[in-house]
């Protein structure tokens, strides 16, 4: 039986970040704040539940909520420590996520060992780099993250992560998969209007653009 | 599930868009033309749509031509059962 998991990947496998900005409007939230999160692997594209990890360059809480990931997760860690230069994910840790079927690691923070992330096939996103790895250096017991407010929006536990070479984005779980669905037919939409301006016609007579211009039509995307 | 035929889904579309756009649609209209249907109010049309057929779309129903008119919608979501 299909699950919910199999069903958003199948559909999001026919689109990309793009088609779901247009479709979900503010719906959308762009992972793009203070900090910006810099693919660090060939593969950029994903999509997952949000797992958020909370940490100030300590292993420890990293290595914990690794633990509680599953199938169909992304893991998110937040370094917020003020320097936050101390690695919190390397080749080691990625190989274990995506061998517990993590689908992506996104650190606000740093992350080492490139060369060996770019072959291990789990696409990671990092704000920084650094060849120092944290350590686990307390005994806290709190690992969580329930929401990230550093990177714009706030987003967090029940939302759903997408990426691609054009961005990170979260949409709420409730409305995911009619937002993939609208996205796919934004996506043959595109490919339409494609088709006729291959064909020869121009834009702006697809698009009404005079007609707009004169205050006498909508501007309009559709075949 | 309330019962679906092609009149009560045809009723349905027609008050949907008469809400939604404040636009009265012809069954027979292209929703694509009269830019009622376009990349912002798809994912409401769709959730629509799966409420009113009680089952989820899947990628085979998720056509321009399925889309382009109640008519077109109607006869997608409810074969077998035309008057």
């Amino acid at each position: 039986m299909e699950t919910e998991l199999d069903a958003i990947k199948a559909l999001y496998e026919k689109i990309g970040t793009a088609q779901l900005a247009d479709v979900g409007g503010s719906a959308v939230r762009l992972l793009r704040g203070r900090v910006s999160l810099v693919g660090r692997t060939p593969s950029r594209r994903f999509c997952g539940r949000f797992v958020g990890v909370e940490t100030e360059s300590d292993m420890l809480p990293v290595l914990r909520g690794l633990a509680e990931c599953g199938a169909g997760d992304v893991l998110f860690i937040e370094d917020r420590s003020p320097a936050a230069d101390d690695a919190l994910v390397g080749e080691l840790l990625a190989s274990a996520a995506l061998a517990q079927g993590v689908e992506a690691i996104l650190v606000v923070g740093a992350v080492r060992d490139l060369a060996s992330l770019r072959s291990i096939g789990l696409p990671v996103f990092s704000s920084k780099v650094s060849p120092i790895s944290a350590k686990a250096a307390s005994d806290r017991r709190d690992w969580q993250l329930p929401a990230c407010n550093s990177l714009g929006p706030s987003f967090g536990l029940g939302d759903w992560l997408f990426g691609d070479e054009d961005g990170i984005i979260a949409i709420s779980g409730s409305n995911v998969q009619a937002f993939l669905k609208a996205a796919v037919m934004l996506d043959k939409t595109e490919a339409a209007l494609a088709g006729q301006l291959k064909a020869g016609a121009k834009l702006h007579d697809l698009c009404q653009l005079h007609e707009f211009v004169e205050g006498i039509a909508d501007l309009k995307f559709t075949p | 599930m309330r019962s679906l035929t092609p009149d009560s889904l045809t009723v349905a579309l027609v008050q949907y868009f008469k809400e939604e756009a404040s636009v009265e649609v012809n069954a027979d209209a292209d929703l694509y033309s009269l830019g009622i249907v376009d990349s912002l109010n798809m994912a409401k049309l769709i959730v629509f749509i799966e409420d009113r057929i009680g089952r989820q779309l899947v990628p085979a129903d998720l056509d321009l031509g399925v889309f382009r008119s109640i008519e077109s919608i109607v006869s997608h979501f409810t074969p077998g059962n035309q008057d």
